[in-house]
């Protein structure tokens, strides 16, 4: 068991973000979760990213508490791709990359040739190579977010949070980055937790559904099962209508109105 | 268009110790050559061997050398030109961290009010004429006004709910708001004696002496040498606290700590030599263009930077001009329109290279 949320709260003020939230997750897992805005998907993110505390409840990572580990060595576990970033300085692509390997360089030592490999392999696998030296504020934003995706892979942790990875991409590369994530479950038995608002590829690529609404779970399990039409009136207000589709193996979902 | 053009990704991709070597040598020479002009002219070789002997301690180097050239540049020229130098460098370097940590390209060492403060505190000084403490009294109630509105400010910044880049931006220019309305109560009450206030103000390098180069260079050197230690840290922090945290940096810890690091070492500066504006916006504005934002690479050159602007800076006025100039007038007075020329060249897109 990699994550284990006990009786989880959180409030900004008096306005309560995550409410009595339980979760178990597993080395080897793809969990998607979903929710509509303001569900408290994000700060469920930085909640498990240790940004922010949990208000209570207990929040364990391989079975010790999130907040007793140094921050260096948490950035070597855990990698997430953040909803915003904000970019002011003309960093290149590579230097932003190359970033991903600070938590594990010593601090005095330059980048070894490995490091630099393996991120000009990282950019290649994220179909960046061509943007490498280009500067970082002049990128589009599907570019960037590529950019960033590469940075939190060269991180190489076995525990990868996406927040909305495929906000500003086109569907190829969509498609491209959340097989490279599924590669990392796959292969190394990663856990990749990923906020995703198109209901279709969290089914194709996720194991395990984390449905979210007012801040509390509405529903978790494996994809197919967890997800019922009833389930997404309840959550999203949308009628809907769940087939399987044989050409990604996978059920999809059709929103009726 | 948006890849960096060739000379200047070679500029960035150059070994980081080639430029510094580079830099140190353009250094020196300057402060030699500096060293030489002034109203007594010494020959540049005159002074490589009175240097040559002040470090070595062989008296024979200077033989033949009139003892007022010796006397020029060893007592007068160089502790002047030594100060220049350390607080040029250690302006830029402070200015290149604040605009890492508060991801403001327009944030300088003086953003938390370390400016207003230093005035206040000076001008209250030099109004009830303080001299209990000698020649250090001004400098020592200018620092004492900068720290206590550091203080000020980071408590502000804090209780206002954290010490975010707008949170600090913010009670920065509150703080100095109020100090400034003080400072014009205080010239006020000066009457004539205002004028010495005014210059002050203005900033000087003036008849320093070898302890304020060697209070400069106990500040300046551990100052940018803890600077150059976070710089990967920096790194992160100027891509957003969120980011910074998920990569190992506890940002909330170590940024308000490297800003009062910084601070101090701008508000000893202040205290020494009065207001230079500019120097700390403008050379790491300038660096980052040419060698890019990594601040391993951003801090060391903007020191050296900045040390070679503010000593030809102060060269021009001491021994250039006919008449001398406050530096702080001269910085601010060739700084701004071309800090005007980079902005426009920024906003049209020529640079093509953010800032």
């Amino acid at each position: 068991m990699v994550f284990k949320l006990t009786d989880i709260c959180y409030s900004y003020g008096s306005r309560q973000a995550i409410r009595d939230l339980d979760l178990t997750l597993e080395a080897g897992g793809f969990y998607a979760v979903i929710g509509p805005n303001g569900c408290g998907k994000t700060t469920l993110m930085d909640l498990m990213c240790g940004h922010k505390r949990p208000g209570s409840g207990e929040l364990a990572l391989h079975g010790r508490d999130l907040a007793s580990y140094p921050k260096r060595e948490l950035a070597r576990r855990i990698a997430v791709v953040p909803q915003e970033y904000p970019v002011n300085f003309p960093y290149t692509a590579r230097e932003m990359v190359m970033m991903g390997r600070y938590p594990h360089m010593p601090r005095f030592s330059a980048p070894s040739g490995q490091d630099f490999a393996l991120v000009d392999a990282t950019l290649a696998s994220c179909r960046a190579a061509g943007l490498a030296d280009r500067l970082v504020t002049e990128l589009s934003g599907g570019e960037k977010q590529r950019v960033v995706f590469a940075r939190a892979m060269a991180q190489q942790t076995p525990v990868l949070l996406l927040d909305e990875p495929c906000a500003n991409l086109d569907i190829k590369h969509a498609l491209l980055l959340l097989e490279l994530a599924a590669d990392r479950v796959r292969q190394h038995r990663a856990t990749v937790v990923a906020v995703m608002h198109d209901i279709n590829l969290a089914l194709r690529y996720a194991d395990e559904l984390i449905l979210m609404k007012d801040g509390r779970k509405a529903a978790a399990g494996p994809a197919e099962k967890s997800l019922k039409p009833e389930i997404i009136k309840h959550v999203f207000g949308v009628d809907a209508r769940i087939n399987r589709e044989p050409a990604v193996n996978a059920a999809q979902v059709t929103f009726v109105r | 268009m948006s890849t960096p053009n060739p000379t200047w990704q070679k500029i960035r991709s150059c070994p980081l110790w080639r430029q510094l070597v580079l830099l140190a040598a353009v250094l020196c020479l300057m402060v030699t050559a500096a060293a030489g002009m002034g109203h007594v002219q010494v020959g540049f070789f005159e002074v490589c061997r009175i240097l040559a002997s002040a470090v070595t301690g062989f008296s024979d180097l200077t033989e033949g050398i009139a003892p007022i050239s010796k006397a020029a540049v060893i007592k007068v020229r160089m502790p002047r030109i030594l100060s220049a130098a350390l607080v040029g460098g250690t302006l830029a370097v402070a200015g290149a961290v604040y605009q890492g940590i508060l991801l403001n390209p327009l944030a300088d060492p003086y953003t938390l009010g370390v400016s207003s403060g230093a005035a206040f505190g000076a001008s209250i000084a030099l109004l009830l004429n303080v001299s209990m403490l000698g020649g250090f009294s001004v400098p020592l109630f200018a620092f004492a006004g900068a720290a206590a509105t550091l203080m000020v400010v980071m408590y502000l910044a804090a209780s206002a709910g954290g010490y975010s880049s707008s949170n600090l931006i913010l009670s920065g220019i509150i703080v100095a708001a109020i100090l400034s309305a003080g400072i014009s109560f205080l010239k006020y009450m000066a009457d004539e004696r205002v004028s010495v206030l005014v210059f002050w103000l203005m900033g000087s390098l003036a008849s320093k002496t070898w302890a304020d180069a060697g209070l400069l260079a106990a500040v300046a050197g551990p100052g940018t040498l803890v600077c150059v230690f976070f710089c990967r840290d920096l790194n992160l922090m100027s891509l957003g606290t969120r980011t910074a945290a998920s990569m190992g940096v506890s940002a909330h810890r170590l940024s308000p700590a490297l800003l009062v690091c910084v601070s101090l070492m701008a508000a000893v500066c202040v205290s020494i030599t009065g207001i230079i504006g500019f120097v700390g916006l403008l050379v790491p504005h300038l660096v980052r263009s040419v060698c890019g934002p990594d601040h391993g690479r951003l801090i060391p050159v903007s020191f050296f930077s900045g040390a070679i602007l503010l000593l030809v800076a102060d060269t021009v006025t001491r021994a250039v001009l006919p008449h001398e100039l406050p530096i702080g007038v001269l910085t601010a007075l060739l700084g701004g329109p071309f800090f005007c020329y980079v902005f426009r060249r920024r906003q049209m897109g020529a640079m093509g290279h953010g800032f």
